[in-house]
């Protein structure tokens, strides 16, 4: 190889690998990419021969601050984030000592692997896409330190690096069917930077309201069967057993299953959750929004769910594995099951605790209720029945309560918002001797008209009760509903009017009501959705199935004769593209006519020797040949006349060309002179 | 030399020299060589197998991640791979590679091969280097259906035949991940004349010349008439007044005493010392008379070159001494 390197391929190094970091700014420390860009502009000084480069001293201390930076901000190396910060910040120092090709090339892998490890980080098509220039541009820049200077006649950089991944693709589609998605080898560092979003594993009032204002996508449902009604649509998530007399949260063994599903275990639930089949399954499929938390969403029972997923002792689904890219789950659930249909000792007196000293208005009320109730389900309906009678208000935006929360909101403000009805319900309901606790998880979901899905956002987000009655198990209780019947109807933009994502003016939800924005916004989520879908959650099931019906029949035989019949293809297709038969470049008329003369004389064995100008040529074929001298020396003359005068004699071309088409070299050597002489 | 570095020694003589009869076969040598499948060849650079290792990481990362836009994107740079195994290919194939006539030189000089470049593919190529193994790289590019010209020096240490062995053709064009080669053998050499000596007079009262007195005086001859310019004739005789009236180069003639002239003996070199001085100081000779448009003859002990004038009698006589007493089809580099 070359041992230097053309100078415009800084320029182009230097702008593919700006590109390829520029997206990992959106989830770094802002200082990380502030090296790189510092190195750059260093070296742009230094191509502009205007600074020198950096002495070792400085690129050590460079390399030691930026290092040491790297240590202090993430507190270890290993991870994720760390090491993609190093890279981040290598790439650009190496600018600084970019000297030879091998400085080059180093970088230019290390964009490539950039480029791709953001696709760690983000998968939303537009970062795939932002991903995919990235490459291209380092494609180009590997291109352009192949490549002499620019020049008519050959390709740019840009143009040849677009043509080579072009060409690529037919094979990258292929691999990507067929490559046998396995499991992973070992565990990796995942990423800590990506903020957890959804609920969290503990309730205070005020945290729900604060997803209500997010117009983020939580998940995407698609149903393999009718679609329950959206009063229906309670997805569980999290059950919130333990109550501190302000917050609400999940008791120790359910962390513990949440633990014990994160290290593999098959099973983890502390005591296997029994039920009655209620017979009203539905199947449907969930693609989760990394959350960076581990619980999925399930309606009701779920009778079978994917592998990577365990049942916890409260009926809810757990991931083997924290969320922090896109999870797609399939479960069939059973909408009418009994939950837990014994009640364990154990169990009940959990779900019946309240803490001392908390709420004791509340406390007192439920118990004076429940004394003239002939049975739990007359006091359940008085409570529920309270709650719409009285002035409740159901807002976003709900005042601060004081230490006795329940007893603030029921007796004194009675603003609130789902998590203090239910809250508020739960503490009556326990008050009174009914087991009940706080669930916490999604209710309803948005319809895409294009295709049978459901998007669930974070403001769908809400809060219930479920009590535990004798013979009908766990009962669904929603106080909200009772309050503001349109939340669970019709979700949250109905229920709560202005305050609806009054904070994100520019949110697309927002104006759903506009017939424009509603097509744009469901077009646009139908193609995240199928690219998700088809790309994203390409898995080793979708694999076999996809490869079975393309195919006819999975068999390795087969598999090796398509692919093969496929890359050939593909590679078919890039042959001909550089070898085919293109069009003859246009000559001039005149050169044309001469070449069409040399190739005669060629044909007869006087070919034109290379280097050989057209004068010597004609009088090395006027020695050789005397017969032909007179014919070619006029040719030649017309054609040097034409080619290199200045004044052009009108009819000079049409002669050349007339000479030219009849000039037989063979005809003449042979003696068979043409019958009309050419009149030269 | 131990036993172990002689029979080490006699194996690579003997690996080199059937790997020159395979290649021989394979890449005969020719005037002409177009470059196609047979002759190109081609492998992973230094920086291909690095870019392997890339793949490899990438791979384990969307393994490890379960992530399917990693895997897309180590698929498509792994099908870039092979795809530019054709670009790379592309970029050789379909040239057309001669080398011209090879002007002679003086042992000591460089000798200049001008390689000659023609795209018979109708494609672009670009960054093609060249070069003779003793020899510095010349880079060349061409446009679809274009020519180029690359000038390739060696160096010319000793005199004869100078046969600059098989040109190689690189390029690692488009990514640089690949390099395809060719090693074409040329049948093309170069004259190599001997060095002239530094000093030397010459012999004015010479051996065998017995006829013939020198003389440097041209003016001595007389003017007889003109004829047409042919290449090798002294430009001192060119009627450049006949020119500049427009009529065609034109030689003024002189009519020449063919008693007037010089021998030059080989035998009259004795006192120079061995093979090699005594052709530099004929050499020496040879280039002095030629400057002064003297007539001389050459007597080698197996040549003998009768007397004449003009750059046909150098050339035949330096050509004379560049191959004395070497075995006819020349040495090599």
């Amino acid at each position: 190889m070359t041992a230097q390197l053309p100078r415009r391929s800084l320029l182009w190094i230097m702008g593919a690998l700006a590109l390829v970091i520029a997206p990992h700014a959106l989830h770094m420390p802002f200082w990380v990419p502030v090296v790189p860009a510092f190195a750059f502009a260093w070296r742009l000084r230094v191509y502009q021969g205007r600074w020198p480069f950096p002495s070792l001293p400085v690129r050590a201390l460079l390399v030691f601050v930026s290092f040491a930076g790297v240590g202090l901000e993430f507190r270890t190396i290993n991870g994720l984030d760390p090491a993609v910060a190093l890279l981040v910040i290598a790439a650009g120092l190496k600018t600084l000592e970019m000297k030879d090709p091998r400085d080059y090339m180093a970088a230019v892998f290390v964009g490539f692997f950039l480029a791709s490890a953001q696709l760690l980080f983000e998968q939303e098509i537009h970062y795939a896409l932002l991903a995919l220039t990235g490459l291209t541009g380092m494609t180009a820049a590997l291109v352009a330190r192949h490549q002499r200077a620019p020049a008519p006649g050959f390709p740019t950089p840009l143009a040849l690096a677009a043509r080579l991944l072009a060409q690529s693709l037919p094979l990258m589609l292929l691999l990507f069917v067929v490559f046998p998605r396995i499991a992973p080898l070992w565990s990796l560092p995942q990423s800590k930077s990506a903020a957890r979003t959804g609920p969290s594993d503990t309730m205070a009032p005020g945290d729900i309201a604060h997803l209500g204002a997010s117009s983020a996508l939580a998940f995407r449902v698609s149903f393999a069967d009718p679609v329950p009604a959206q009063r229906e649509l309670y997805w569980r998530g999290l059950v919130l057993s333990q109550f501190d007399g302000r917050e609400w949260s999940v008791p120790g063994f359910a962390r513990m299953e949440a633990d014990l599903a994160l290290r593999g275990l098959r099973k983890v639930a502390v005591r296997e959750p029994g039920f009655l089949p209620g017979g009203n399954s539905t199947r449907y499929s969930v693609i989760l929004e990394p959350s960076n938390r581990q619980w999925a969403y399930v309606l009701g029972y779920p009778l079978s769910y994917d592998d990577t997923l365990r049942i916890g002792s409260d009926f809810r689904l757990i991931s083997t594995s924290m969320v922090t890219q896109r999870k797609g789950y399939r479960v069939s659930s059973d909408l009418a099951a009994v939950l837990e249909p014994q009640l364990h000792p154990l169990r009940r007196a959990l779900e019946l605790r309240l803490p001392d000293g908390f709420n004791p208005r509340a406390v007192a009320m439920a118990r004076d209720w429940r004394a003239a109730a002939e049975s739990d389900e007359v006091f359940i309906e008085r409570v529920l029945q309270w709650f719409r009678d009285e002035a409740f208000f159901y807002t976003l935006n709900p005042p601060l309560l004081g230490r006795d929360t329940v007893d603030d909101f029921l007796f004194g403000e009675r603003r609130g918002f789902c998590e203090h009805y239910a809250s508020a319900f739960t503490v009556l309901l326990r008050a009174a001797g009914i087991p009940a606790r706080v669930v916490v998880g999604y209710q309803g979901g948005e319809r895409n008209p294009y295709e049978n899905y459901l998007l669930v956002h974070e403001f769908d987000a809400h809060a219930w009760t479920e009590a535990w009655i004798a013979g009908r198990g766990w009962v669904r209780l929603d106080a909200t509903a009772a309050v503001a019947p349109g939340r669970v109807e019709s979700g949250l933009g109905e229920a709560i009017g202005d305050e609806f994502l009054s904070d994100s003016p520019l949110a697309f939800e927002r104006y759903r009501g506009v017939p424009l924005i509603a097509l744009i916004r469901m077009r646009w989520d139908l193609v995240t959705y199928q690219w998700a879908r088809l790309v994203l959650e390409y898995d080793t099931e979708r694999q076999a199935a996809f490869l079975t019906r393309l195919l006819g029949g999975l068999s390795p035989a087969r598999l090796v004769a398509a692919m093969l019949a496929a890359g050939g293809l593909a590679m078919l297709l890039v042959v001909l593209s550089l070898f085919g038969a293109r069009p003859r470049r246009q000559r001039e008329p005149h050169t044309a006519a001469y070449l069409r003369m040399c190739e005669r004389l060629a044909a007869a064995g006087l070919p034109r020797a290379v280097g050989e100008g057209p004068l010597a040529y004609a009088a090395r074929i006027a020695s050789a040949r005397p017969e032909l001298a007179l014919v070619v020396q006029g040719i030649t003359d017309d054609f040097v006349a034409l080619g290199y005068a200045s004044a052009t004699q009108p009819g000079l071309l049409a002669r050349l060309r007339r000479a030219s088409l009849s000039f037989r070299a063979s005809a003449w050597l042979s003696g068979n002179f043409p019958s009309g002489t050419i009149r030269l | 030399m131990s036993f172990l570095g002689r029979a080490r020694a006699a194996l690579r003589a003997a690996v080199e020299a059937r790997w020159e009869r395979w290649l021989a076969r394979r890449v005969p040598a020719a005037r002409e060589i177009l470059l196609v499948q047979g002759n190109v060849y081609i492998m992973p650079s230094a920086a291909g197998f690095a870019f392997f290792a890339l793949l490899l990481a990438m791979l384990l990362a969307g393994i490890n991640y379960e992530n399917n836009l990693v895997f897309a994107f180590t698929f498509l740079l792994g099908g870039m791979f092979v795809v530019a195994v054709l670009h790379t290919y592309a970029n050789l194939a379909g040239l057309r590679l001669s080398v011209l006539p090879v002007r002679p030189v003086f042992a000591g000089e460089r000798a200049v091969f001008s390689v000659h470049l023609r795209d018979e593919g109708r494609r672009c190529h670009d960054n093609i280097e060249l070069w003779w193994r003793q020899g510095e790289p010349a880079e060349a590019r061409l446009v679809a259906g274009g020519e180029n010209l690359s000038a390739l020096h060696l160096p010319a240490p000793r005199r004869g035949w100078l046969r600059p062995g098989r040109l190689r053709v690189r390029s690692y064009y488009p990514l640089g991940l690949l390099r395809a080669w060719s090693w074409v053998d040329f049948d093309v050499a170069c004259l190599v004349y001997p060095r002239p000596a530094a000093v030397g007079a010459l012999p004015l009262d010479s051996g065998r010349s017995d006829q013939g007195i020198a003389t440097r005086d041209a003016g001595a001859e007389e003017f007889s008439g003109f004829r047409r310019y042919a290449p090798g004739d002294p430009l001192r005789h060119v009627a450049w007044r006949t020119l500049a009236k427009g009529q065609p180069l034109q030689i003024r003639e002189y009519l020449s005493f063919a008693d007037r002239s010089i021998w030059l003996d080989w035998e009259q070199t004795l006192w120079a010392g061995g093979t090699e001085e005594r052709l530099s100081l004929l050499c020496r000779w040879v280039l002095e008379l030629h400057q002064t448009d003297t007539e001389y003859g050459l007597v080698l002990p197996d040549t003998r070159i009768e007397p004449a004038v003009g750059d046909v009698q150098r050339d035949r006589a330096l050509a004379a001494l560049a191959v004395f007493g070497l075995p006819a089809g020349g040495n090599s580099s």
